[in-house]
């Protein structure tokens, strides 16, 4: 007699049927909320002239894929990853920086929580000024929003990292930077892969407003220039366009979040 | 037997801006090569903070540490320092692990990879050096970090309440396990602990000290020689005679 609940392949079966469940309600879920859209617009519940409808949206890309609409994606995923890479890039340095030097922690504290509640977006004009009205403007605009909070989230993971670990390399006689390359770093690979998520989405925020200030091209200058000849379904189409790119891109980062976590493991 | 470590009236004073207090009064005591020393007192009463003196991570107010006749001012790479927790790096695998001090001192080399391969096969971790150290027990791990100590060579190696975060049973057998070790590489060690039982069955002598501040209250020497089974000893007569010494002192 089998006393186990559970053979092997059962657990695995099951696991399997869960995902499978999962994703297919999610599915469902868009679906449906997309065909209400399109009945209610049919039958008249909603004005499909300010509200658009699935519909007219696929017709609206259908109509602008063969054209410019591809020229628009591509600013505006450059100037994200831009962005993303620049904020990251000194982000870390400056988060490694704020670790390294207690003393530099303590005198920039104040000044970051001030800088991460201003609202950068207020900015604009005079990032404008500084950086030229062009796509060197939209760029710093996306690093001004995503900057600080990397900082911020990079910062204090650095300082909580277990102190026992620490304490036992430092017994090695391990110097400062290699108490960083041997724990501080690997233990807050999470942390790092966190603040990569919300730094791309703030770069993705950054983006749109500069674009909607200031911008020739991309999916924000779409918006604010359907907005006012009242070309809904285009405004529709690149707000759902948007989602795509940032689930794109978010899988993107989750799945070399994946990869570093295997390579940690092997260094 | 020479004198190895001398502690001379190590004295210690914690400042905050609040206050200061005095943790350790007036400590000196020897230890000589190969010996097994351990420090019991009252909770609290420094003895976790003088081992830090010695290890070089916390500089005492007053008074001097001499290993070999040459001053502990810092962190030394002579001396092995282990701590409560097995602390084994959770993103490493077990081999990793272990080689960890040699890769911060940049002393990799074959003969010391040698060594450390040695090791895990005599304390029966080879096979699992591809593992990572959650899928060890307590007792496994413990025994990887110690081995991580070793495999640097340490000439004198600091416990501190190494075992006291394992259950009672793993506990035995593993200071058991531990104590074979130690002995069979010839270590000089100073443990801290509150297990008395734990003191006297694996030590040449048991220093006590007093409640904060700190001063030795009493040292007792232990007579069971070097070849010593730290579990079945614990029936003796002797045993318990040692144990009542420390018993009656501690409990002043």
């Amino acid at each position: 007699m089998n006393n186990t609940l559970y053979s092997r392949s059962e657990y695995l079966r099951r696991i399997k049927k869960e995902s499978v469940l999962v994703k297919s309600v999610q599915i469902f879920t868009v679906s449906f909320l997309l065909i209400l859209w399109e009945v209610a617009a049919d039958i008249g519940w909603i004005d499909r002239f300010i509200l658009s409808s699935p519909s007219r949206m696929i017709k609206m890309f259908l109509q602008m894929v063969t054209g410019e609409l591809w020229i628009h994606i591509a600013y505006t995923v450059g100037e994200t990853l831009i962005g993303f890479l620049i904020g990251v890039a000194i982000g870390m340095a400056m988060a490694v920086g704020l670790w390294y030097s207690d003393f530099a922690h303590r005198v920039m504290a104040p000044f970051l929580v001030v800088a991460n509640s201003l609202p950068k977006i207020a900015l604009g004009p005079v990032i404008i000024v500084w950086a030229g009205a062009g796509i060197s403007a939209i760029i710093t605009m996306a690093v001004a929003i995503s900057l600080i909070v990397t900082v911020i989230e990079l910062t204090h993971g650095f300082y909580t990292t277990d102190a026992n670990l620490l304490l036992t390399v430092k017994s090695f006689g391990a110097d400062k930077w290699q108490c960083f390359q041997k724990i501080v770093l690997p233990s807050n690979i999470p942390v790092l892969f966190q603040s990569l998520k919300v730094n791309l989405g703030l770069s993705l925020v950054g983006v749109i407003a500069g674009e909607f200030l200031v911008s020739k091209a991309g999916l924000g200058y779409l918006i604010v220039y359907a907005g006012q000849v009242f070309k809904m379904d285009l405004v529709m189409m690149s707000v759902v366009l948007l989602g795509g790119i940032a689930f794109v891109l978010y899988t993107a980062i989750s799945r070399l979040e994946k990869l570093a976590v295997k390579m940690i493991n092997h260094i | 037997m020479s004198i190895y470590l001398k502690t001379e009236s190590i004295k210690l004073v914690y400042q905050t801006p609040e206050s200061e207090t005095l943790a350790i009064k007036d400590v000196s005591f020897t230890v000589d090569k190969g010996q097994f020393v351990s420090i019991v007192g009252p909770s609290g009463c420094g003895k976790s903070t003088l081992l830090s003196c010695i290890a070089g991570i916390t500089l005492p107010t007053s008074g001097s540490i001499l290993l070999e006749n040459k001053p502990i001012n810092g962190i030394n790479r002579q001396v092995g320092y282990m701590l409560q927790s097995d602390n084994l790096l959770p993103w490493r695998s077990i081999y990793k692990n272990v080689l960890l001090g040699l890769e911060i001192q940049n002393k990799l080399t074959s003969e010391n990879i040698d060594y450390t391969h040695s090791l895990l096969k005599k304390y029966d971790l080879w096979e699992f050096k591809d593992s990572y150290p959650s899928a060890l027990s307590g007792g496994m791990r413990q025994r990887a970090a110690l081995i991580r100590t070793l495999a640097v060579k340490p000439s004198l190696l600091l416990l501190d309440e190494a075992f006291s975060a394992l259950d009672y049973q793993t506990r035995v057998t593993v200071s058991q396990d531990v104590y074979n070790i130690l002995r069979s590489e010839n270590q000089t060690m100073i443990m801290v602990t509150h297990d008395i039982p734990e003191a006297v069955s694996m030590s040449d002598r048991v220093i006590i000290l007093s409640p904060r501040p700190a001063v030795v209250a009493k040292q007792v020497d232990i007579p069971f020689g070097k070849e010593r089974d730290t579990v079945s000893l614990r029936g003796t007569k002797e045993y318990r005679q040692c144990y009542e010494a420390v018993w009656k002192e501690m409990s002043r």
